[in-house]
């Protein structure tokens, strides 16, 4: 009889501890998932409550490309422009040329002119001073305005 | 009326009226060789001066109906706008001013009873049409209004008058103030009820001519396929214009600014003798012709109603609404050009009333192209004006 309750007994206590293990496995999973739940309750509002500053971050991250891409474009511009002055530069040095091969012919002229035993002044044929401006005609019109007939 | 008619010239049965009071002519030109476009002309009276309609580019009949369309059109807006028509809207509206309850008006004169006010606002009180009562004071009546024997309280006495309101008897000191309601307004007007009441009988004369081309415009528009791009039009009312599209020579409209000092008058029966390109002569000395792609002139003058008073002195219609006297000192003509008719009329008649010393300021500030002839004869405009002038007479 002692021997039927030992075995019993020693039958019912791996079970007694399993209940006992498993529900303090329970107890532990539901405190895990609840603080796990508080934690991500936290987070949201932490998120939420920094959605503005995010998004102005973001506003201002487009604002700076942007303004990136408008110094890129004013500096393409600026390139462009200087490439242009560079080009102008040369034909502007073409042109102090010409005007130094003309500097020298028109000394050359003036010496030619300045050896020359005739008068200085060949008698020119007369001109006219001023050639009389015929006067703009009125052109012709479509319609008229002016006082008003009605009242 | 006048008809006239160039050779090869059509000429056509006159253009149905709607009214029956314009009896319109037309002369149309065939085309010419060298893709010269196609003329017709149309002459007949509104709002007391001649009304024109010149169509470029269009066949007859559809240029006919838009000549029947604007007379219909000119004459509804006169029947409701005229201050010399005692069966008008506007004269029966006069007829109950002060009387402080609103009625119900036309939608011609709802739109031109807000444009005034409107303009009034923008002028800064330069544009007011109160001034019936001087005008009436002054020698230039329009129908009888059935009250004090049809005389109107003029700007003096408004300003005098710190009456408060009786509703009947006297136009004069209607509310607090002078010529208004006891809320300060001159107009009480309920645009979607189309009622109206006002403080004061007033004149919509100017600004009623302007709105009525605006208005013959849009009816062109309706009634012209193409207007505007391959067809064109002008239409002339009594000193004032509307064009748009090609005109009849190569280039834009020219138009010519009319000399105020000419005393000379219409030949009765023929104002508008086409010249060989469809053109019209001079019908009084010019002092400057100005180009025209797309838009409106209007002048304020004071050749015609021109006048002695009572007292002897001479007077005109163009009269100071601060002052109620005539305005524009040391100015015979100004002439405005803008997109809008009505507008070109009220900163043509608000710039005059400067005078001749702050005319040009004025109209400078407003960057309006301008023209103006002062009483001995100068000629100034703005730089705005300056590239619409096709030729000056000075400078021929």
């Amino acid at each position: 009889m002692t021997t039927e309750r030992r075995a019993t007994g020693s039958a019912r206590r791996p079970l007694h501890v399993a209940v006992m293990t498993g529900a303090a496995a329970g107890i532990y999973a539901a405190s895990l998932a609840g603080v796990t739940a508080l934690q991500a309750s936290a987070d949201a509002g932490l998120a939420a409550e920094r959605q503005p500053v995010a998004a102005a971050i973001a506003e201002q991250r487009a604002l700076h490309d942007s303004l990136d891409t408008a110094l890129a474009q004013a500096a393409d511009g600026y390139a462009e422009a200087a490439a242009a002055y560079a080009a102008i530069l040369e034909t502007l040095g073409a042109h102090e040329a010409d005007l130094a091969a003309l500097r020298a012919a028109v000394a050359a002229v003036e010496g030619s002119a300045a050896g020359l035993g005739t008068p200085a002044r060949p008698a020119l044929p007369t001109v006219r001073s001023s050639v009389g401006v015929a006067p703009a005609p009125r052109p012709a019109t479509n319609a008229t305005s002016g006082a008003s007939g009605g009242g | 009326m006048s008809a006239s008619v160039t050779a090869p010239a059509l000429l056509v049965p006159p253009a149905p009226s709607a009214t029956g009071l314009a009896l319109p002519s037309a002369t149309g030109r065939a085309a010419r060789p060298g893709n010269r476009p196609t003329i017709h002309r149309f002459a007949g009276r509104a709002m007391g001066s001649p009304l024109r309609l010149t169509v470029v580019g269009s066949d007859l009949t559809t240029a006919a109906a838009a000549w029947a369309a604007v007379s219909a059109l000119t004459e509804e807006v006169e029947e409701a706008l005229s201050r010399f028509r005692s069966t008008s809207d506007l004269t029966a509206m006069n007829r109950r001013a002060g009387a402080g309850g609103l009625a119900g008006v036309t939608p011609w004169l709802a739109r031109a009873l807000a444009a005034a006010d409107r303009a009034g606002r923008m002028t800064g009180g330069a544009f007011d049409p109160r001034v019936l009562g001087d005008l009436e004071r002054l020698g230039y009546p329009g129908a009888p209004l059935g009250r004090e024997g049809g005389r109107v309280a003029p700007a003096g006495e408004r300003a005098a008058s710190t009456a408060t309101a009786t509703g009947a008897g006297t136009f004069n000191g209607v509310g607090a103030g002078a010529g208004t309601f006891d809320d300060g307004r001159w107009l009480h007007l309920e645009p979607r009820l189309r009622t109206a009441a006002v403080a004061v009988p007033v004149d919509l004369g100017g600004i009623g001519k302007g709105l009525a081309l605006r208005w013959a415009r849009r009816a062109l528009a309706r009634t012209l396929p193409g207007f505007g791009d391959d067809v064109g039009a002008l239409l002339e009312a009594g000193g004032d214009l509307v064009a748009a599209g090609p005109a009849p020579q190569d280039g834009p409209w020219l138009v010519g600014l009319e000399d105020p000092r000419s005393q000379e008058t219409d030949p009765p029966r023929r104002q508008h003798d086409p010249g060989p390109r469809g053109e019209d002569p001079p019908r009084r000395p010019e002092f400057a012709v100005i180009a025209v792609t797309q838009g409106a002139v209007a002048t304020s003058s004071i050749r015609v109603h021109a006048w002695a008073a009572a007292d002897g002195r001479p007077v005109h219609h163009l009269l100071d609404p601060r002052t109620g006297e005539p305005g524009g000192a040391e100015l015979l003509a100004v002439t405005v050009a803008g997109p809008d008719p009505a507008w070109a009329e009220v900163w043509s008649k608000a710039l005059f009333l400067e005078g001749a010393a702050r005319i040009g300021a004025r109209a400078r500030a407003l960057g309006l192209a301008a023209w103006w002839i002062r009483d001995d004869g100068r000629l100034e405009m703005t730089p705005a004006a300056r590239p619409r002038t096709a030729w000056l007479a000075g400078e021929a």
